[in-house]
């Protein structure tokens, strides 16, 4: 009796906590974010990024808008044109009701000097269990995330921080990523599975939504984001029956939840990718609603 | 060539040749013995030495002396058993193989229907260094681990296959596969739409990339 007033107490507590408006720090948090989100008008750039895991550190080079300096090969970022409907600005920004992103993160922002200039540390924790914390250091002049750690708790799971950064001309970054993230879900989409049942998400983590949907050849995929971590849920439907099970592997901060199911449409093999705990991975799956897909 | 050497080399076809005595040498050892005893008349005085001790222990005498050594020994291979030996060795070599296709059999019950296109999804399975399972039946094995495998010859030979792999295990090959296969996607659509994906991304991006290259 009294350990469940303690827990509707706890979740009382929660919920008002969730409510309350944006505090000057949340603001200033929201202010950078906006500036770092993906735009068409983002800066182009060139760096080495550390990317630090439980496994081992690794070297790679990114670049945005602009080929690699020396003229080896880079992982080009992908990036929204300037016109394109950002479901982040509205999920971290724009204040339908209270202030976006910070429902379900509490800000704490601090400065760093960084060279002659200053960086912006903004620590997001999460103000429930379904997602992880998240650390940026901000580059404010040029609106670019210099490092990201990702942790569970006490425990870093992931830390990714650019190095030898160099800044390309101020043009509006090259389009070519965006379109080919577009154009590649649209010639996948020709080529889906249709199986009999549709599905949806009986549940998300309070301020997820949905961000895109797409049919590969082997999976229906749907991806969600709050504003600051994503997952994706990947369908397949193979043939015959199946041994229900689960399995679970990270990559840093990068979660694979895999579950076999048995649904009323024959054997489902779901995974979940994404930046969230476990638990919210199980939970998700659970959450699958199953229905007779409209002709 | 140092009498070292020499010596270093004969102690192995000596060698070669009590395996060969022993019926435990393989094909292609089998053949290069044979090419250095029309070679090396002291190993086919070695030979004969083994011969005849061996004759002496088991009390037989000795047969077609006219022949020469590479046809005595072609003669024996296939008087006690050539292709049992080879079969044998066959056995050995394919032996870890046969395990590991099991463990694949138990694999495909679990896994990927990937149909057969040339989309890049599919691209990156068959780049992709993990070996991706590409239908599903399901349990191949029968309640007592019993399978009928093709055997040389024409034959059909039933073995025992190991123990069953734990679906547990199954599920976490699957889950690494998926993380292999689906995390590109998923970091570049984050990435569309949050800092923190754009990051953590990278090295999803950088894996799946250095594969299509």
């Amino acid at each position: 009796m009294r350990a469940g007033s303690v827990l509707i107490g706890v979740a009382f507590a929660n919920l008002v906590w969730a409510d309350v408006g944006c505090n000057a720090e949340d603001e200033e948090a929201l202010q950078v974010l906006r500036s770092v989100m993906p735009s068409g008008h983002a800066p182009s750039f060139a760096a080495r990024a550390v990317v630090q895991t439980a496994v081992g550190s690794q070297q790679i080079m990114i670049t945005r808008g602009m080929p690699d300096p020396d003229g080896n090969y880079s992982v080009q970022i992908p990036d929204h044109s300037s016109d394109c409907d950002n479901l982040s600005h509205r999920l971290l920004l724009e204040p339908v009701d209270s202030c976006g992103v910070a429902r379900w993160y509490k800000f704490r922002v601090e400065r760093q000097p960084l060279g002659n200039d200053a960086a912006t540390v903004i620590t997001a924790l999460p103000k429930d269990v379904y997602r992880h914390g998240f650390q940026l250091v901000v580059d404010e002049k040029n609106a670019i995330v210099l490092r990201s750690t990702t942790f569970s708790g006490s425990s870093a799971l992931e830390n990714v921080e650019l190095r030898a950064l160099s800044l390309g001309p101020e043009t509006e970054v090259n389009r070519e990523g965006f379109r080919s993230a577009e154009t590649s879900s649209e010639a996948t989409q020709q080529t889906a599975k249709e199986s009999t049942y549709a599905w949806s998400l009986g549940w998300v983590p309070a301020g997820f939504e949905e961000a895109s949907s797409s049919d590969t050849a082997v999976a229906e995929v749907q991806t969600y984001t709050d504003g600051l971590s994503t997952f994706s849920m990947f369908i397949e439907h193979p043939k015959g029956d199946i041994r229900v099970g689960e399995g679970v592997v990270n990559r840093g901060a990068t979660l694979a939840y895999t579950r076999g199911l048995q649904t009323k449409d024959g054997a489902a093999l779901v995974s979940v990718i994404g930046e969230i705990p476990i638990n919210t991975a199980r939970m998700l799956v659970e959450s699958i609603e199953w229905s007779v897909r409209a002709e | 060539m140092s009498s070292k050497q020499n010596t270093e080399i004969n102690n192995e076809y000596d060698e070669l040749l009590s395996r060969l005595m022993d019926g435990d040498l393989d094909e292609f050892s089998t053949n290069r013995l044979l090419k250095r005893l029309d070679q090396q008349p002291s190993l086919r005085a070695t030979w004969h030495r083994y011969h005849l001790n061996r004759e002496v222990l088991l009390g037989t005498s000795a047969s077609a002396p006219g022949l020469s050594i590479a046809d005595r020994v072609r003669e024996e291979l296939i008087h006690t058993g050539a292709r049992p030996l080879r079969r044998q060795y066959w056995f050995k070599v394919l032996r870890p193989f046969a395990v590991a296709a099991s463990v694949a059999c138990l694999g495909v019950a679990v896994g990927l229907q990937v149909q057969q296109d040339t989309n890049s999804q599919s691209a990156t399975i068959a780049s992709s260094a993990v070996p991706t399972v590409r239908s599903m039946p399901v349990m191949p094995l029968d309640s007592a681990g019993l399978q009928a495998i093709p055997a040389s010859f024409g034959q059909t030979q039933v073995m025992r296959s190991p123990a069953p792999v734990p679906i547990e295990g199954l599920y976490q090959e699957l889950a690494r596969q998926r993380l292999e296969l689906y995390s590109q996607q998923h970091a570049t659509e984050g990435a569309l739409h949050t800092p923190v994906t754009l990051m953590t991304g990278t090295l999803a991006r950088a894996e799946a990339e250095s594969g299509k290259r």
